[in-house]
């Protein structure tokens, strides 16, 4: 581990901004200010800590906590680590741009940029820490502001119920991992997530089975993996545009880590394989699943949000596919997947924004009203249907390669079919949005206006980064494949 | 052996050049017709310099996915001829959009994708990995969905766009599939290492198997075989210039060349050939029929396309590959003459209606000229390409003894000759139409390329001594034919009296018919042929069938969790109710509660121990 202060410092900053935004009650703009320095600083210190991490495998920093339990609050970012950092940091600083214009300062409120940074803040420290404790401590941490988010802000008929749901749900997957931990602590006396690889060799192997299922499972509802899906359809469609970005194409992040970090670094190989089949299937009915619901709503948010159950269907049959491969396409799709979707939800909130419009069958013909928005509408629909030369392309490909070197071929052709069907929902969004004859049921269709300039910005910068994955992804690769070499599992 | 950067050249400038469209489009909108064709100019001089050296191709090699994989372009025989095929037509076709598009909105976005589209295309088939094969693959299917769907206020324009992309991507899982079943069992995407590897029999016999039927699957998603030809003739809502593109020049050739690329590989697949065989000899003769019902003339050459790459498929199936890519060759130069003539006619009259058409040879004479020459190319009338190709087809099936497959693509020459002719009747001869009283003739920049290409149709053939000698060094032939060896063949085979005996039958039923005005009414099996043998609509019903289904098994389980979830919200919180109840305050209740907890405890202890 090289020793370094930005690991202490991405976690820190936010949550101090945080603490400082919610403070200014009064003063709405400077904590939109604030919020907009903190992200886009937090950005620049993940991406410039790529480097050291890439040089020296890992970077991170050790602190005494709670002494007397023997617990340090010590932070490591290894490349795994790092790419899910750099994801979560990039994409919140987009869209905290975007926030800027979608909602006034008025609107928001300090609170609002305060539960945002705090939200990052429990995001980043998650990713970060090394102790068990700590990592739950800080992964419960990340359910407050998000659920407070929903509460205060969402738009539904109902935002409390809505909250309650997200926070309940989300919580009995949170519980199952409080189990396994606190099982781990008690039987191996080890709590450092880097070193318990050795200690659980030597525990029977039906107790690891048990774990493995026990994380499994705490990290799938986080994922939104069918049938643990309940609470994420109401959660992203009714929560504000920005913040639906934050937990469909930032949060979700956090599961994928979770899942992978705590799968393939603790058990050993056979764990894994034996839930192989079954995370397979689970996989396969959420691609589907979220696929034909994302086809049967015409309410624009819930499409998206559907699509995501859909989109972590493809990412967990990348890990269960338990091949190089397919890990390496999953934990690509965390930056694909969290950039279209993220671009998705803009788009969307850029029509709705303009229009008032809701849903897909109010409106019609908005691409001469709108083109910006609508390419790039287009350009996050074509990257989920995994269309070159978009990012998400580079890493669904992948994702299928492991499907197939895994010996289940034909569930790898059932997964493959299932992007025909994820083409169909995204296109067909597109095609009744932004083609055919101009209409607005919900206002003057001549009063329909371009996206105000931040919020094309964002978007802008994310078409970009998809479109620059898309093209040259060797870079990405080699980041990791250098995660995947702390595995050494397959 | 050239130098190998110029192969990232006849990619790169076409790329880079529509990317500096969007540019172009920005500052000086007028400029846009002429920097595009001159970009397309460049990138077929690229093609053409490379076919030079497509005998001995060196190979363009950069890093492209970490250790998966590298992105690298080696054109050879076979690749090099259809990249200059798409690089030619392609400029053609800007020359001609100069006139055609101008008042068309949107532009900017018309060049930037017509020239993605050459790029695309040129990058898939001048590279020898299969992952940027589809890459480039997708690339092209994105193009032709933006371009088809070009007008998108019109929904129908919108739609064909989106019926194009899925019905490709529904093929693509084939291709996909065949793709990483050989990544997966060879450790490479390079397609001579893996035609090596399955010769040193690396690839177990049922995954060979799975990867040959996937790429027939996605060949016939994107040269429109049967059964997933219906997006093409949907796709003439599109521009004819973009017809032009996707018909001729690009896309649908992308198919052909994949099951041509990959002939080596999967020739010892049982069943393989025999597949390929009949998907083309199907797909010919049923396209054939369509085409001879179809009103619009678009629709007309659209079906005649999908026939045409039936045969080209055909051609493969029935081991003749130079034949079939010859014929690639051909059909792509008279096919972009032949749209390009309909464009310039539908420019004018207003309507794609060949029955509102009628006697336009007298004020367009230059267009009908060309439009004979092209159906008489598609006809198979000697001395014109078609009629070489086509005839190396039969000779092709007559040598393999594929007799069955032959009769097929025998009477789909017929038929072709019949609809051939019969379009430039109706449209060019006979008593001037109304909505023809007003047309004049083209612009010479339109005029230029069609007069080109008719020249081609006519010489094209010529080449063929060069062309097999490539094919033939780059180890996909036999041995080369010279010209007079072609002339010499083709008159002694036994493959010259079908031709003629289709023309002359086809030509029989023409002329016997012309006098004819008003045909009788059209009986049943006619009107099923014009509406593409219910194809569309099967597909609708199973797909509305499907979705029904799925809707039925989602709003079921809905319920069920949904009443599920219920049950245990009413279990928890009465269960906290009935909690609440013991917590009252009462202090004998709670002490009640307290002493028979320390009681039970006690006697698990005790129970324990003994």
């Amino acid at each position: 581990m090289k020793y370094s202060l930005i690991p202490l410092l991405i976690f820190v900053i936010p949550l101090l901004a945080s603490l400082v935004c919610m403070a200014l009650k009064k003063r709405p703009r400077w904590s939109q200010e604030i919020a907009l320095v903190t992200c886009l600083a937090t950005a620049a210190l993940s991406l410039a800590l790529v480097p050291e991490v890439l040089r020296h495998g890992s970077a991170g920093i050790d602190l005494a906590w709670i002494k007397s339990f023997g617990f340090n609050f010590s932070l490591l970012v290894d490349a795994l680590g790092s790419f899910t950092i750099v994801t979560i940091t990039v994409l919140m600083a987009i869209d905290i741009i975007y926030a800027r214009q979608y909602m006034t300062p008025e609107e928001a409120g300090s609170s609002f940029y305060g539960w945002t940074l705090m939200f990052m803040a429990a995001m980043v420290g998650a990713v970060a820490a090394t102790q068990l404790i700590q990592f739950y401590f800080l992964w419960e941490l990340m359910l407050i502001p998000s659920t407070a988010l929903i509460v205060y802000w969402g738009s539904g008929k109902r935002p409390q119920a809505t909250g309650f749901k997200y926070f309940v749900i989300t919580h009995i997957g949170a519980a199952l991992i409080l189990i396994a931990i606190l099982w781990i602590i008690t039987v191996t006396g080890e709590s450092n997530i880097y070193a318990l690889a050795g200690a659980l060799a030597h525990l029977p192997a039906s107790t690891l089975t048990v774990l493995a299922v026990l994380f499994t499972i705490g990290f799938a509802v986080k994922m939104a993996i069918f049938p643990a899906h309940v609470w994420l359809p109401d959660a992203h469609s009714e929560a504000p545009l920005p913040v639906s970005v934050m937990l469909s194409a930032i949060m979700m992040n956090m599961g994928i880590y979770g899942l992978i970090r705590f799968l393939f670094t603790l058990f050993p190989a056979g764990v894994a394989n034996s839930l192989g089949l079954a995370l397979m299937i689970f996989a396969l009915i959420s691609q589907w699943y979220g696929g034909l619901q994302a086809l049967n709503h015409t309410e624009m948010k819930r499409v998206a949000a559907y699509s995501t159950i859909s989109q972590m269907g493809y990412v967990l049959f990348g890990i269960a596919s338990l091949s190089m491969l397919g890990l390496k396409g999953s934990i690509f799709h965390m930056l694909n997947h969290g950039t279209a979707k993220a671009l998705l939800f803009m788009s969307i909130g850029s029509v709705i924004h303009s229009t008032g419009a809701t849903h897909l069958d109010k409106v019609g013909g908005l691409a001469k009203k709108m083109p910006w928005t609508a390419l790039c509408c287009s350009v996050a629909a074509l990257a989920l249907a995994g269309a070159p030369p978009l990012g998400a392309f580079q890493s669904e490909w992948i994702i299928f390669a492991g499907g197939f070197s895994s010996p289940y071929t034909v569930l790898a052709i059932i997964a493959v079919c299932a992007s025909v069907l994820t083409a169909f929902y995204v296109l067909r969004l597109v095609m009744r949005v932004f083609f055919g004859h101009e209409r607005n049921e919900c206002g003057d269709i001549n009063e329909v206006h371009e996206a105000p300039p931040a919020m094309l910005a964002s978007m802008f910068a994310l078409s970009l980064l998809s479109l620059a994955v898309g093209i040259y992804p060797d870079f990405f690769h080699r980041w990791i494949e250098v995660a995947l070499q702390t595995f050494g599992l397959f | 052996m050239m130098n190998s950067s110029i192969y990232m050249a006849q990619i790169a400038v076409p790329i880079g050049g529509a990317a500096l469209t969007l540019l172009v489009g920005a500052i000086k909108p007028r400029l846009r017709p002429a920097f595009a064709f001159l970009v397309g100019a460049a990138t077929a001089c690229l093609t053409i310099i490379t076919l030079a050296g497509a005998g001995s191709p060196g190979r363009f090699v950069i890093p492209w996915q970490g250790v998966l994989n590298e992105f690298s372009l080696s054109p050879d025989g076979l690749s090099a001829y259809i990249a200059a095929a798409a690089g030619v037509l392609g400029c053609l076709i800007l020359l001609y959009s100069a006139r055609y598009m101008e008042h068309e909105e949107g532009l900017t976005r018309y060049y930037a994708l017509v020239l993605l589209f050459i790029g695309a295309m040129i990058g898939l088939v001048t590279t020898d990995n299969l992952l940027v094969m589809y890459f480039f693959w997708e690339t092209v299917g994105l193009c032709s969905y933006s371009l088809i769907g070009f007008n998108y206020d019109n929904p129908d324009a919108a739609k064909a766009g989106l019926k194009a992309f899925i019905t490709t991507k529904i093929g693509d899982v084939g291709l996909l599939t065949g793709i990483m079943t050989l990544y997966v069992s060879t450790g490479t995407f390079n397609i001579f290492e893996i035609i090596d590897a399955a010769a040193g029999g690396a690839i177990p016999a049922p995954a060979l198997s799975l990867a040959g039927f996937g790429f027939l699957m996605g060949a016939a998603g994107k040269s429109a075989q049967v059964p997933l030809h219906v997006w093409l003739p949907d796709a003439m809502e599109a521009p004819t210039s973009v017809s032009a593109l996707i018909h001729a020049a690009t896309m649908v050739n992308a198919g052909v060349y994949a099951i041509a690329r990959t002939y080596p590989l999967f020739s010892e697949v049982a069943g393989w050939t025999t597949a390929v065989t009949w998907v083309g000899a199907i797909t010919a003769l049923l396209a054939a029929c369509m085409a001879l019902y179809a009103r619009d003339l678009k629709r007309m050459l659209a079906y005649s396309t999908v026939s045409q790459l039936g045969y080209m498929m055909f051609g493969i199936g029935v081991g003749g590959l130079l034949a079939s890519q010859f014929h690639l060759l051909s059909h792509a130069i008279f096919k972009a003459l032949l749209f390009l003539c309909a464009g310039a006619v539908i420019h004018e009259v207003h309507t794609r209606n060949m029955d509102e058409m009628g006697g336009l040879g007298r004020k367009m004479p230059v267009i009908r000229t060309c439009y004979l020459i092209g159906v008489l190319a598609l006809a198979g009338v000697p001395i014109f390409n078609g009629f070489w190709s086509k005839d190396m087809l039969f000779a092709s099936a007559l040598h393999s003894g594929n007799i069955v497959p032959l009769v097929f693509a025998v009477a789909t020459a017929v038929l072709t000759v019949i609809y051939s002719l019969r379009s430039y009747f109706r449209v060019f001869t006979g008593e001037l139409s109304a909505a023809g009283e007003k047309a004049h003739q083209s612009p010479p920049s339109m005029l230029l390329p069609l007069v080109l290409l008719a020249v081609g149709a006519v010489t094209s053939w010529l080449i063929i001594g060069i062309y097999s000698a490539t094919l033939h060094q780059t180890g996909l032939i036999g041995e080369a034919i010279s010209v007079g060896h072609l002339i010499h063949e083709t008159v002694q085979s036994t493959a010259l009296l079908l031709s003629l005996l289709a023309l002359f039958l086809g030509g029989a039923v023409v002329f016997s018919t012309r006098k004819a005005k008003t045909a009788a009414a059209p009986s049943g099996l006619a009107l099923w042929a014009g509406k593409g043998f219910g194809f569309d609509q099967f597909y609708l019903a199973l797909l509305n069938g499907a979705y029904q289904v799925a809707g039925a098994v989602i709003s079921t389980y809905d319920s069920i969790s949904n009443w599920v979830g219920k049950a245990a919200i009413f279990l928890t919180v009465g269960f906290g109710k009935t909690l609440r109840n013991q917590n009252i305050g009462d202090l004998n209740k709670n002490l009640l509660w307290l002493v028979s907890g320390i009681v039970i405890i006690i006697a698990i202890v005790c129970v324990k121990r003994g």
